[in-house]
């Protein structure tokens, strides 16, 4: 075939996939976004189940056609009007959320928000009027790092060394079991919570993926490449860096945490 | 390739659409350095018959399957959980249930249905760069003995 026989059939098959799928893909960008995020969210859920947790959904708001998760989009919400998952196993509990704000321990000025946050049970999400919020007229909800186990970011983008590097100070300021940058401590082999992870769209070249394997080396944390292309079971991959539950049970003495 | 991109680009969110064609100016810009450059794999695909327009139009596919098909069907894929299919997800206004499941992966089967009838390889849009693209493609029609 030539090539200008071929480029006329591709116009038209493009022309046809366009004139069925477009109401599908024609989407804002919120909602592009918004769907891999959930994407990473579900990735992370089953991460959980696959580990033997005990899954259930939390906090959900009951319509017409049955029960709904309420997704936070923004930390201007109030995480309590919000629906959660909470994951149990061995008497522990954790929940995984989204959009919390967290309070650095490093300086308490330091705030952010990572777009998904698993938290011990009794993790306290402050609400405070703070006068450079809003005017001091809403409440201002936070969440310590101090009780963060793993704070997680999606983008959906190609991999680049800023975008690499810039995890780091994340992987700093929202994680207070981290005694220095690179203390691997935290670290085991069949840990039950998944590290500090960024989830990435898109797949890297060479040198970002060596870039990719080096952070994994030097710090607590994952970078996940290539999830358009389906890399999204996140139990069956051995090179995933686990961390074990930074902090104490509440429930069981010092010591006695699985 | 320009109405390949043209069509795609139809309605899409001014952003998604400006980051679309950003990705695919500039592949189409490393294509032009390979080519100045005397690339061994490029000219290797020349000489098989590979022409811009051919790899032009992976370019476009590449950075639609980035831009839009790849993120949107990530909340759509098969999982063990009840989260979309049996309780749907409220984001803001948009609702993630079973149905828009099923519609995205029915865009994700197309779109792949779309490459086979294009004799394009899915694993060549797994990356995002023109030489990446070119090594690749120049791989796959490689004989087998190569």
């Amino acid at each position: 075939m030539s090539s200008e026989k071929w480029l006329q059939n591709a116009e038209k098959a493009v022309r046809s996939f366009a004139k069925q799928f477009g109401t599908v893909y024609r989407k804002t960008k919120r909602q592009v976004y918004a769907s891999f995020e959930i994407g990473c969210f579900l990735s992370l859920v089953e991460f959980y189940k696959s580990g033997g947790f005990a899954v259930s959904l939390e906090n959900l708001s009951t319509t017409k056609q049955g029960a709904e998760f309420k997704y936070l989009t923004t930390p201007s919400g109030n995480p309590h009007n919000f629906s959660f998952v909470k994951v149990e196993r061995d008497a522990r509990v954790f929940h995984i959320r989204q959009q919390v704000r967290v309070e650095s321990h490093l300086n308490e000025e330091i705030r952010f928000t990572p777009d998904l946050v698993v938290l011990p049970e009794n993790a306290e999400l402050v609400s405070t009027k703070h006068s450079d919020f809003a005017g001091g007229k809403k409440k201002f909800f936070r969440v310590d790092a101090t009780q963060v186990i793993a704070a997680h970011e999606c983008k959906s983008l190609n991999p680049f060394p800023e975008l690499l590097v810039g995890f780091l100070g994340m992987l700093v300021a929202a994680h207070s079991w981290l005694g220095a940058p690179n203390d691997m401590t935290m670290v085991v082999h069949d840990g039950p919570h998944l590290a500090p992870t960024l989830f990435v769209g898109g797949t890297a070249r060479s040198l970002h993926r060596k870039m990719v394997e080096a952070l994994g080396k030097t710090y607590p944390m994952n970078t996940i490449l290539g999830l358009h292309s389906g890399s999204w079971n996140l139990a069956a991959n051995p090179r995933l860096t686990r961390i074990k539950t930074p902090m104490p049970s509440p429930r069981l003495p010092e010591g006695g945490a699985p | 390739m320009k109405a390949i991109l043209d069509t795609l680009s139809q309605g899409l969110d001014p952003e998604i659409r400006a980051r679309l064609r950003e990705c695919v100016e500039t592949m189409q810009r490393h294509l032009k350095f390979l080519a100045d450059s005397d690339n061994a794999n490029l000219t290797q695909l020349r000489l098989r018959g590979v022409g811009n327009d051919y790899l032009g139009t992976i370019f476009v596919l590449a950075a639609f399957f980035h831009t839009v098909v790849g993120p949107l069907s990530a909340s759509g894929r098969e999982t063990h959980l009840d989260l979309v299919v049996t309780v749907p997800i409220l984001h803001g206004t948009q609702l993630f249930d079973r149905e828009s499941a099923q519609q995205t992966r029915a865009l994700l089967a197309a779109f792949r249905a779309l490459l086979a009838e294009l004799n394009i390889k899915p694993s060549w849009l797994e990356v995002l760069h023109a030489e990446d693209i070119v090594y690749r493609v120049k791989k796959s029609l490689e004989p087998a003995d190569e």
